[in-house]
């Protein structure tokens, strides 16, 4: 089965100034390679300051990278074109779900026309056809008539990250990015979230590309997992092997910091943020 | 980290129930000034109709009268009938503010918006201009123009919608750079949508209610302006009836003991405009979180 | 579930905190009573809505502006409520010492590291000097080596991991007996979180001070406490010894919770029906019964007191006979 997403030689750097006013370079991604496999689920990991997140949105198209490639389905994700067809092209490649749920949706629209709108733009659909798939996708993440004439101020954070979910299934993406899109929510609610997302995974053809920094919420959601550190991936593999039997120091530092049944927080020296700044 | 949702949905769903707890609830000073400046965008509409008497036609004989059952506002040193000429120049004093307003609105939040979504050396550029545009005085750019224009009433309200422009684009700008910069918009960007579309049908709604607010408030300041103009004589001529004019008319005859036609139409600007200002304050308030 | 014969630290009896909005009181916090001794360690765990923060701000008398607190506080025997400004003032700067999720959002960005951690004592009327070497000590003590060139940065130039310990300093200078850190580490990376409540479990065990610790994460409580109060919708669903509290749980919340956590095995994760309610919104009886798939007549009419059951307490009128027995579907339920 060919990869829904490949990417090589991705890397990325910021300038920032620092504290005392100069500005320096940062390497967010520091030339990086990993695929998606066609309805797979892959998680990457790590801390702040990792590359995760600077990944995921080159991927998405919200960032543009220094070098490397991006290839979905086998196109080039990075096009120059513009125009609707381009535009709508680039949609349907990859979709992506945010962190917070407070400001993932625009607060002015109802639930229904946020999803219906996604529909008009990519599918010539009748006004009626177009409110049925509407309310199909919104049921089909969990949620029930009453919430389509609702606005996001009426929704609790679970059910407006359902929302975002099924505006980005609207467009039926190959590829889902889920950007620490459960680390918000209460723990009750993420549990519903995460089985909300295995439910979709075995009923749709999308592939998954999770990022997140819990590693416990990564074993639910993926069957492989990258652990990223300053920019590299420093290990990776299937999840279980990963997460049971790490071989990175960094790996096992992550997990040893996590808390769990008789577990006691210790002061370790090693490669830790042991928050020097300066 | 609160799961909860921000606004609770109410008990007692029926509409009479609804409409009772809104107007409990609602902020009693919006619906006064509100109000008010309906009710003088009326007087503005129906003005000539309602007139008692010509607003341009008076008595030499019945000159400076106070006060009474047939002239309630008195007459002005021509013989004519205040109140009438009151209502009859409501029009003209309020249409102009109302085009400065329109387009400045129109031309600031178009500036900002653009200036927001492109970001970069267009915003730098659009900022360079209104810094420009920031440091005419609004009243002695209008002069300028009356100067070069002529006198009458084009030359002050298209000075006035352009010296009002930066102050509109200023604050639509930040608000328009803070929406920009929130998830739903780049989800938006992700989801296909033409930049025209993100910024008409997502972002110039949720700065809509501070544009509102903040016109609102720039009415009256533009009704003052333009009074003063017309007040110095630059704008407007006689015999027309605006209010800013009828003070300028009047003056000699506050000086002689007879502040019927100044205070009449003084009475009227400062009434409206502080309408408008609450107005806009209130509209205003109502956005913060 | 007192733990000495002597008069607890801090006493809550029946606390309830309403806000007053305008239209009309909305209550936050139903129905807490709990008791800390010196030196114990209690953690109050909850989702959103459980009015653990309110309960937090509650006991350091730091409530907004317009609100209710019924029921009683007492710290050392006095009670918080009628404290005099003065009493107020030592009592919150040095009896208890308060710890926040984020320094940055309550530090003063223009002042220095210095001039934070030294404010207290200085009011006191200690001299700059002395503070400032207490000041580095206790730097030294959280972990931070340079403690004189620190003190001389800004906020802005430490990271939040270098801040939380600053804080966790700051919260040490009036040698206070009671500390209330409300989500200290919720918005630190995972490593970070460990080394700075593995600082301030030693420090605080050191110096037998008492911890309040305020959190969503039950794992992280159990690790660092004695005790856990669960916390639900405004109310005390369950007490138990932080140890025991996995097997032990018996309230159906709790066990909710637990097995809600993605653990070391991939499977469907149990989920509670619903979302987290806040007490406002919970009806005259037991505020988990709208979700609650065991709730019968009686637990939607009349809520159940905090109660003894084997060993620990629990808030639920079919403890008993629902012991051992709770398991939630595994099914991705409506919200």
């Amino acid at each position: 089965m060919s990869a829904v997403l490949e990417v090589r030689g991705l890397r990325k750097e910021f300038e920032v100034a620092s504290a005392d006013g100069a500005r320096e370079r940062i390497v967010a991604v520091d030339g990086i390679d990993f695929t998606v496999p066609a309805n797979g689920a892959v998680a990457i990991v790590g801390e702040s300051g990792s590359g995760k997140s600077t990944t995921a949105r080159i991927v998405a198209g919200l960032e543009v990278a220094g070098a490397g490639e991006v290839l979905v389905e086998g196109r080039e994700r990075a096009d120059a074109r513009r125009g609707r067809a381009s535009r709508r092209a680039r949609a349907k490649q990859v979709q992506m779900v945010f962190q917070d749920p407070y400001h993932s949706l625009d607060p002015r629209q109802t639930v229904a026309a946020c999803v219906a709108e996604v529909l008009r733009e990519h599918f010539d659909l009748g006004r009626r056809d177009r409110a049925e798939r509407a309310r199909e996708l919104v049921e089909r993440v969990g949620l029930d008539q009453r919430h389509l004439e609702r606005r996001p101020a009426e929704l609790s954070g679970g059910q407006r990250q359902r929302v975002a979910i099924a505006r980005s299934l609207a467009v039926e993406p190959s590829l889902l990015i889920l950007d620490e899109a459960v680390s918000a929510l209460d723990v009750s609610v993420q549990a519903q979230v995460l089985n909300l997302l295995a439910e979709l995974r075995e009923q749709l053809v999308v592939a998954f590309l999770f990022i997140s920094h819990d590693l416990a919420v990564v074993r639910q959601i993926s069957e492989e997992c990258l652990v990223m550190h300053r920019g590299r991936i420093i290990e990776r593999g299937p999840t279980d092997h990963v997460l049971d039997d790490p071989q990175d120091p960094y790996t096992r530092r992550l997990l040893a910091a996590i808390p769990r049944e008789g577990w006691r927080p210790r002061q370790r020296i090693g490669d830790a943020d042991s928050g020097v700044d300066q | 980290m609160t799961e909860l949702a921000l606004r609770l949905p109410r008990a007692g769903a029926s509409g009479i129930g609804r409409a009772i707890r809104a107007l409990r609830e609602a902020d009693k000073l919006l619906l006064v000034s509100a109000f008010v400046c309906g009710l003088i965008v009326l007087i503005a509409i129906i003005g000539p109709w309602i007139a008692p008497h010509s607003a341009n036609e008076g008595e030499v004989l019945s000159a400076n009268l106070e006060p009474s059952g047939a002239h309630p506002f008195g007459t002005d040193s021509l013989g004519r009938d205040i109140l009438s000429r009151v209502l009859v120049g409501a029009r003209l004093s309020l249409i102009g503010p109302a085009l400065v307003i329109l387009a400045c609105t129109v031309l600031g939040t178009t500036l900002a918006i653009g200036s927001a979504w492109f970001g970069g050396s267009v915003d730098k550029t659009v900022a360079r201009v209104l810094d420009v545009l920031f440091a005419f005085p609004a009243l002695l750019f209008a002069i300028l123009a009356v100067a070069v224009l002529g006198e009458g009433f084009w030359a002050p309200v298209a000075a006035l919608s352009i010296a009002y422009t930066p102050y509109m684009a200023r604050i639509v700008r930040s608000l328009a750079v803070r929406e920009r910069n929130l998830p739903y918009v780049e989800a938006c960007r992700l989801s296909g949508f033409s930049a025209w579309r993100i910024c008409a049908a997502h972002l110039l709604p949720n700065v809509w209610p501070i544009i509102l607010a903040q016109a609102t408030i720039g009415f009256g300041g533009a009704l003052v302006d333009l009074a003063a103009i017309s007040f110095l004589g630059l704008g407007v001529q006689p015999p027309s009836n605006e209010w800013g004019l009828m003070v300028a008319d009047g003056r000699t005859a506050l000086l002689n003991g007879w502040p019927q036609e100044a205070l009449a139409a003084g009475a009227m600007i400062v009434i409206t405009v502080v309408a408008f200002n609450v107005l806009g304050e209130r509209l205003a308030a109502r956005e913060e979180p | 579930m007192n733990s000495a014969v002597e008069r607890p630290l801090l006493e809550l009896e029946r606390v309830r905190v309403e806000l007053l909005l305008k239209r009309g009181p909305l209550a936050v916090v139903e129905d807490v009573s709990l008791a800390i001794g010196t030196g114990e360690a209690v953690g109050l765990v909850g989702e959103s809505g459980s009015g653990k923060s309110m309960t937090a701000r509650a006991v350091m008398r730091l409530l907004p502006g317009r609100s209710r607190v019924g029921g009683e506080i007492r710290f050392d025997g006095a009670s918080v409520a009628t404290m005099s400004k003065s009493a107020l003032r030592s009592y919150r700067g040095g009896d208890v010492a308060m710890i926040y999720q984020d320094l940055r959002v309550t530090i003063n960005p223009l002042r220095t590291i210095g001039d934070f951690l030294c404010e207290a004592p200085r009011a006191r009327g200690i001299s700059r000097r002395d503070a400032a070497a207490r000041a580095s000590q206790l730097l030294r003590e959280v972990g931070i080596a340079d403690g004189e060139r620190r003190l001389l940065q800004y906020p802005h130039q430490l990271s939040g991991g270098l801040l939380q310990r600053v804080m966790i300093a700051a919260a040490l200078m009036e040698a206070p007996r009671l500390i209330l850190a409300d989500e200290p580490t919720t918005a630190l990376d995972v490593t970070t979180q460990e080394e700075v409540m593995a600082i301030l479990d030693e420090q605080r065990r050191e110096r037998g001070m008492a911890l309040m610790l305020i959190t969503h994460d039950l794992d992280l409580a159990s690790a660092v406490t004695d005790r856990i109060v669960v916390m639900y919708a405004g109310v005390v669903v369950e007490v138990a010894p932080s140890r025991a509290l996995h097997e032990i749980a018996s309230h159906p919340y709790t066990v909710g919770l637990l097995a809600a956590r993605p653990g070391s095995r991939r499977r469907r994760l149990s989920v509670i029906p619903g979302r987290p309610a806040a007490a406002y919104e919970a009806g005259p009886g037991c505020a988990f019964a709208a979700r609650c798939p065991w709730a019968q007549e009686r637990c939607r009419e009349t809520r159940p007191e905090l109660r003894p059951l084997d060993n620990h307490l629990v808030a639920c009128h079919r403890a008993e006979e629902l012991r051992g027995r709770i398991v939630y579907e595994q099914a991705e339920a409506t919200p």
